[in-house]
């Protein structure tokens, strides 16, 4: 058995300040987590031949996330996460661990000024301080189980970071000029000091922001916001410290007619990105971006439309850490958890969508100051979502929620280009349309219960002109279907088939530790992958449920220069929300 | 009221627009001088063919081309089999970017030897020979603890078990560099240690950090038969003060006992044939006794102890094939460098 004592300062602090003040008696309460998952996974008939790997393999655990919430006074929390978690055929303490996995201490002061100390989740604006949701994810119908352990395991939930340290915020109301004023300010410390393995020590990275958000009318908001992401030179031994501070302008307005109300937002702001090298004789390097976004929102009163317009415009020199770091970092070595190799000559298999869909541990949780590597397999027109730097263009979105809302129809457009071109004077042109449907049937083919369809679908395309080295045409297309029949109020029979495909060539920017566009590796794309899936659910509520499910899938590679692959899996989660 | 609100936008609209413009240039190098046609302005250059690295004379290489590539230069002893390598992404080897001072990539070390010289441009398919050879072997930077060539450092000790076997000498039938080496080796079965040599240092001009100052150090196993289980070195490094050697009655130096600041790192397991070249960083030297400020300091070191140690087969139920086998953690060439190991100097 292996016990984390990660935070004991902060334990002991929490409890010394809670019995300093806890004339009261304390509550102590309890909610969390249970999860058991087992998944069987298995070559399928028309893998290439292996007589090297094993046929198949299994693998599974239970665990529990007690959170232990204590109130020693009305107006302060402690709050630590426990998780024990046993590993499928670990006995006796083998295989067991017992581990912190989160500890707050949040309250108010004077029922004035809220404060919280430890694992906090943090956002701001999605210029600024934002946990995009990965290429992968985006597209993922039939597989919310899967999701689910994603996004809890990896902390990921409403788009925050999970981030360690200090936070406070508090409002004020005014009687004249303004309405209110709640300000929000945070230092938390994303990494310590870390010795590499060449033996030097990184420095301390911390993150700090403020945020002052004005109500001056009912109809108009103004919001600043400011973060920095920066290191302490002084607790590493490199001799480079980087900082990155950005800033943010939000002006809000809402105005509601008899029929619509109308939104319109302005975002508008700037970063800064300087290495300081602690050298005299080494110049700083810096670079300097801005971008600005306004968007216009439009929402019928009986809410059957909702539309959107807006034009974005980000320099290819902005740069904001805290909203472009991504969740998938594939310039990072990822490996697939299952079959990591395949064939006789036992090739390294690469990921597929579905190992993106289920593995946990490819998700990236630590913030960085340099721009992440994507997969223009996945995602070409917005790598860094709303923040990619070297874009401009209009993007809009349109949804119907008719027939009593049993239907609900989206379509979203964007249409970018670059600000400035990548190694050529001619820009890149992106296009982007999704399109995504749910119809909730109640009487559809005699089925008591009725029958949900969900329909998902996204096409990209990314084009430059220009010579024979120059030209670019890269076309994606992903596509999913789900279809879910309520057998009774809580069991749903449900089948998914999922489709990714991408041709066309494209060039990877290659930067250096300092992000400096030095290179281009040529990418030519021409593969497909898709996962078939079926299976039963049982579901007490939302977040308590049971599903069983078996799934095909696999990859192509057009031009055959990759073994293509296929396997099936037997998976069953329960999940119980305590 | 909507006019009031639309307009003001369109200004701001306006506004921003004019800082929305698109701009001139390209970000990055040039696709076509990336992509396009590849030639060789200048062709591979050495500024000398017959480097007498004992005298610190260098080689400096140059080449230039029309576009940055990924090079790689490599140089093959024709003898040794030593090499080192070098790998960039430029458009020019030049202004003394790549010098090699004699040093290797891995083992073996360069002998006096002809070497071949090979700069390969993968991407373009070009490959440019060159050859040179090594009058006067390279001047390893760094401390020099032990190289065994003229006997044992100044005031070694060696203690052994009475084993089987037991070697604990010098020798010189197949030593690492130079001319001899250390063995260490023998059958012990009632105990994990068959001995060790201790060696008296003075690190006082050191003025790194621990983790930029690495113990370099090769290793011999496997030339007697197969290698005991589990043999391994325990190296420990002493910053005590004390007199290296007054209490003549214990085994060894005093410096390593209890009480003095002594730290540790094992060379664990030892299972290979032939000589392999240990480098680790002194950072990672894990404390043994608390005897000090628990603080790694290079310049405090007084003290190295080389321990050889393996699973004793009267002793322990987890090796009884090792009745049947010798140990040997044969050592050579002990050195320590300064903010990179021995193989990452030029």
């Amino acid at each position: 058995m292996m016990i984390r004592p990660k935070g004991l300062f902060l334990v002991s602090f929490c409890l010394l300040m809670s019995l300093c003040k806890a004339q009261e008696r304390p509550t102590v309460w309890f909610d969390g987590l249970s999860r058991s998952l087992f998944a069987r996974d298995a070559m399928g008939a028309a893998s290439p031949v292996d007589s090297v790997s094993e046929r198949s393999t299994s693998a599974g655990y239970n665990l529990l996330d007690l959170n232990v919430h204590v109130n020693p006074t009305s107006d302060m929390e402690v709050m630590a996460q426990l998780r024990v978690r046993n590993e499928l055929g670990g006995f006796f303490g083998t295989g067991t661990t017992v581990d912190v996995r989160q500890l707050t201490l949040r309250g108010t002061i004077d029922n004035k000024i809220r404060y919280q100390v430890g694992d906090m989740f943090l956002r701001q604006t999605r210029f600024t301080l934002f946990n995009s949701a990965s290429d992968a994810e985006v597209l993922s119908a039939g597989f919310q189980p899967y999701r689910d352990v994603i996004d809890y395991e990896n902390f990921y939930g409403d788009n925050r970071w999970r981030l360690q340290g200090l936070q406070t915020d508090f409002s004020l109301q005014f009687a004249r000029f303004i309405r209110t004023l709640a300000m929000d300010a945070f230092i938390t410390r994303p990494r310590g000091s870390v010795l590499t393995s060449s033996g030097t020590y990184l420095s301390d990275r911390l993150l700090g922001g403020a945020s002052v958000v004005a109500d001056i009318t009912k109809q108009w908001q103004l919001g600043l916001h400011h973060v920095n992401l920066f290191e302490v030179p002084n607790s590493g031994t490199l001799d480079v410290a980087v900082r990155n501070p950005v800033h943010c302008a939000v002006v809000h307005h809402q105005q509601s007619g008899e029929r619509w109300i109308h939104e319109t937002t302005l975002h508008a702001g700037t970063s800064n990105r300087a290495w300081v090298f602690a050298a005299e004789d080494q110049n700083d390097l810096t670079s300097s971006g801005a971008f600005w976004e306004l968007d216009s929102r439009h929402e019928s009163r009986d809410s059957l439309w909702n539309w959107n317009v807006g034009y974005r415009y980000v320099e290819p020199e902005f740069r904001s850490a805290a909203a472009q770091t991504r969740r998938l970092d594939w310039s990072s070595a990822m490996q697939p958890s299952i079959f990591a190799t395949y064939t006789n000559d036992q090739l390294a298999r690469r990921l597929s969508v579905f190992d993106l869909l289920v593995d946990p541990l490819l998700y990236n949780q630590a913030l960085a100051p340099q721009l992440m590597q994507f997969n223009p397999f996945l995602s070409n027109v917005s790598p860094y979502s709303d923040a990619t730097p070297n874009r401009m263009g209009v993007f809009g979105s349109l949804e119907w929620g008719g027939m009593k809302k049993a239907v609900n129809a989206a379509l979203n457009l964007t249409a970018l280009s670059e600000v400035i071109g990548q190694g050529t004077e001619n820009r890149r042109r992106f296009g982007r349309a999704e399109c995504r449907v749910h119809w909730a049937a109640p009487n559809l083919l005699n089925i008591e219960k009725g029958v949900d369809v969900t329909f998902h679908s996204k096409a990209e395309l990314t084009r430059r002109d220009g010579n024979e080295l120059e030209e670019l045409d890269l076309r994606s297309i992903q596509s999913s279907m789900e279809l879910k029949a309520g057998l009774s109020d809580a069991l749903t029979i449900l089948a998914s088939a999922s489709n990714w495909t991408a041709s066309g060539e494209e060039f990877l920017s290659i930067r250096d530790a300092y992000g400096n566009l030095f290179n281009f590796e040529a990418v030519q794309v021409d593969r497909s992958d898709w996962i078939f899936a079926s299976g039963l659910s049982y579901e007490w509520s939302k977040h308590t449920y049971a599903s069983i499910q078996y799934q095909w899938w696999g990859a192509n590679d057009r031009d055959g220069a990759i073994s293509d692959f296929q396997y099936q899996r037997l998976f069953f989660i329960l999940t119980i929300d305590l | 009221m909507r006019n009031r609100f639309i307009l003001p936008s369109l200004a701001v609209c306006a506004i921003l627009a004019l800082f929305g413009c698109v701009k001139d240039g390209y970000e990055g190098p040039s696709l076509n001088e990336l992509f396009g046609e590849f030639e060789i302005i200048d062709s591979l250059t050495l500024s000398t063919t017959s480097p007498d690295f004992a005298i610190d004379e260098t080689v400096e290489f140059s080449a230039t081309f029309n576009k940055p590539v990924n090079w790689q230069l490599e140089i093959q002893g024709l003898s040794s089999g030593g090499s080192k390598a070098f790998s960039g992404f430029s458009q020019a080897l030049d202004d003394g970017a790549v010098v090699w001072t004699g040093t290797s990539s891995s083992l073996p070390f360069f002998e006096l030897e002809d070497c071949a010289v090979a700069l390969i441009i993968a991407n373009e398919g070009v490959l440019l020979h060159d050859t040179l050879s090594i009058t006067g072997l390279a001047n390893f930077d760094g401390i020099r603890v032990a190289d065994f060539d003229a006997g044992l450092p100044e005031g070694a000790l060696v203690w052994r078990q009475d084993g089987g076997n037991m070697t604990f000498q010098l020798a010189d039938d197949n030593p690492l560099l130079g001319t001899g080496y250390f063995k260490m080796g023998g059958k012990v079965g009632w105990d994990w240690s068959l001995g060790y040599i201790d060696i008296p240092v003075d690190f006082s001009d050191a003025t790194v950090t621990a983790s930029e100052f690495y113990l370099n150090l090769g290793v011999l196993s496997g030339t007697v038969g197969i290698p005991a289980t589990d043999q391994f070195l325990n190296v420990s490094i002493s910053e005590s003060d004390a007199p290296f050697d007054d209490n003549q009655a214990n085994n060894g130096a005093d410096v390593f006992g209890a009480g003095n600041e002594v730290y540790r790192h094992q060379i664990r397991p030892i299972d290979w044939n032939g000589w392999e070249f240990i480098t680790v960083p002194y950072a990672d030297f894990e404390v043994k006794h608390e005897g000090g400020d628990n603080i790694r300091t290079p310049g405090d070191i007084t003290a190295i102890r080389i321990a050889c140690q393996a699973c004793p087969f009267n002793a322990s139920a987890a090796c009884p094939e090792n009745a049947d086998r010798d140990v040997q953690t044969d050592v050579d060439f002990l050195i320590f460098t300064e903010y990179s190991d021995l193989f990452g100097q030029e």
